[in-house]
């Protein structure tokens, strides 16, 4: 590979308009182009409700887009009328939290190369442990999610969607509930993972320092609908710790990333008045 | 890191549960202190105490009454069994399909609200010996409660998890035996637990009215031939084994939801 960029997954002038009975659509998406290029890590940034989700959506195949179009390797993966199925090529990490709670820790993990057959069991239950025990879950493999703390459970919902080795991960505010500490925690191992091996993500977020301190790149969404406002190139140095958030290379990035939102917040937020004195 | 209990915590545990053991206990001497209360009255008809109903079962026969118990226990079992094993795969198929859905469901919400006791006069005449129809009044007090909260539980399951098991790669059939039919349990249980309580009702009521043998009919003729401490017998007999029969759907249902255990 050397330092070629492939472009894994590119999505092209993508639009989606909700088509609500006796209304005239809403417009979710206007337009959204971003390439996603391999073994980087893409975030998007925007204000709550501006489509983030139903972009992902889109891609992992939850959602049909109106138009445009999503190629996932240089082939189509969604156009007008042909939406994707959800696959293991685009693993999604749940806002909510998608583990399954009637299986335990080990399970879980082994979910996804089980239902392939992708790998025998013993060596499906080695891998497992061997990405466990990476972001520091190794005692807990007969726990049932219930029993986890909410990082237990962003960290194993983590490690199941690697397991598979897919070509992209797709993680949809996975931190957004987590208390300031634990998310620190996680965002550590994530970041350790990405650092010993390289993974495909494309996460979302609506937090500026989350976005700066994980992101090789930055896409900014404008507030609904939503469209692709600005792109920030993020170079600072890995393996990157939580010093970083100080320095100055930090800070200016933070300024322009909370320059462009900001005005986009605000317009969702008028839009918000807007729609509930209707 | 889950933390081994220790010694105080474990000690508080047992304390715990002994006081829970004892309140269980207050609350039956307590019933039984106010039922003796009672009975020692001077009413005009004699209320038989505790320990004259106590003194009557211990003057059944013992073989008769086992076979009694059994009969109802039996009765109940194969009625219930039965819905279960219809109502379970139904709900499902209801779930899964929209076009049975459309066909089944407002069927099942007509009959719903029909009381199961108003089928024994139809039971009765349809119904050519009264242990068929014994069972099928069983069944039919099982069966909506089944159905009923299968359905709730194909239709309550997080779409997240739908999706997270298409993303994880999962094959239709994987999905069913791995994805929806766990999350389900422990709704199908609940409906379990309720539909073994009705056809409990429904044997009693059946064995009243018109079977042979049963802790129904037990009660039923312990009242027409006055021995009315047996009456209580047979009161106590259903009390205790409707509560087995929910007490063992709990358990089966701990074991196969372990993740929702309670």
């Amino acid at each position: 590979m050397g330092c070629t960029l492939t472009t894994i997954l590119s999505i092209r002038n993508v639009s989606k308009t909700y088509r609500v009975r006796g209304q005239e659509g809403v417009l979710a998406l206007d337009q959204c182009s971003v390439d996603v290029v391999q073994n980087e890590f893409s975030v998007i940034v925007g204000p709550s409700g501006c489509g983030k989700t139903t972009l992902l959506n889109i891609i992992a195949g939850f959602d049909e887009l109106s138009e445009g179009e999503i190629l996932l390797n240089g082939s189509v993966l969604a156009s007008p009328g042909r939406n994707s199925s959800p696959g293991p090529d685009r693993m999604v990490v749940f806002q909510h939290g998608g583990l399954f709670p009637w299986m335990r820790a080990l399970e879980n993990v082994c979910f996804g190369p089980l239902a392939r057959g992708q790998m025998p069991y013993a060596e499906a239950r080695e891998k497992a442990r061997d990405l466990m025990a990476r972001v520091g879950l190794q005692d807990i493999e007969d726990l049932y999610p219930e029993s986890m703390s909410s990082g237990m459970r962003r960290r194993l919902e983590i490690v199941r969607a690697i397991m598979g080795q897919p070509q992209i991960m797709l993680m949809d505010e996975p931190f957004r509930a987590l208390d300031a500490l634990t998310k620190g925690v996680v965002q550590d191992f994530l970041l350790k993972i990405f650092d010993t091996a390289p993974h495909t993500i494309f996460f979302i977020t609506h937090d500026l320092i989350e976005a700066i301190f994980l992101a090789d790149k930055v896409c900014v969404m404008t507030s609904r609908p939503g469209r692709v406002k600005k792109m920030i190139r993020v170079a600072l140095p890995r393996p990157r710790s939580i010093k970083l958030l100080n320095s100055p290379e930090f800070l200016r990035l933070k300024d322009e990333l909370t320059d462009a939102i900001h005005e986009e917040a605000l317009k969702a937020f008028e839009l918000g008045e807007r729609e509930a004195a209707r | 890191m889950q933390a081994a209990p220790d010694r105080s915590a474990l000690s508080a545990e047992r304390r715990k549960s002994f006081h829970k053991s004892v309140r269980a206990a207050f609350s039956v001497v307590a019933l039984l202190a106010i039922w003796t209360g009672i009975a020692a009255f001077p009413w005009s008809i004699t209320i038989p105490s505790p320990l004259a109903s106590a003194r009557a079962l211990l003057q059944l026969e013992p073989r008769p009454l086992a076979a009694d118990i059994l009969l109802s226990c039996r009765r109940v079992g194969i009625g219930f069994l039965i819905a279960a094993a219809v109502g379970i795969p139904l709900g499902i198929l209801v779930g899964y399909s929209r076009w049975i859905r459309n066909l089944l469901f407002p069927l099942i919400e007509v009959l719903r609200p029909i009381p199961p006791i108003a089928w024994i006069p139809l039971a009765i005449l349809f119904f050519p010996t009264s242990e068929s129809m014994v069972v099928f009044l069983t069944f039919l007090g099982a069966f909506f409660p089944i159905v009923y909260n299968t359905i709730a539980g194909f239709s309550g399951i997080k779409p997240m998890y739908l999706r997270a098991g298409k993303s994880l790669g999962a094959s239709e059939w994987r999905m069913f035996w791995h994805v929806i039919l766990p999350s389900m349990l422990p709704v199908i249980f609940a409906g379990l637990h309720v539909a073994v309580g009705i056809s409990w009702l429904m044997v009693v009521a059946g064995e009243m009215m018109a079977a042979k043998g049963g802790i129904g009919a037990l009660t039923w003729e312990a009242y027409q031939t006055a021995r009315y401490p047996l009456i209580f017998v047979g009161m106590a007999l259903i009390g205790i084994f409707g509560f087995l029969s929910s007490f063992l759907i709990r358990i089966a249902g701990n074991a196969v939801s372990k993740w929702d255990a309670r």
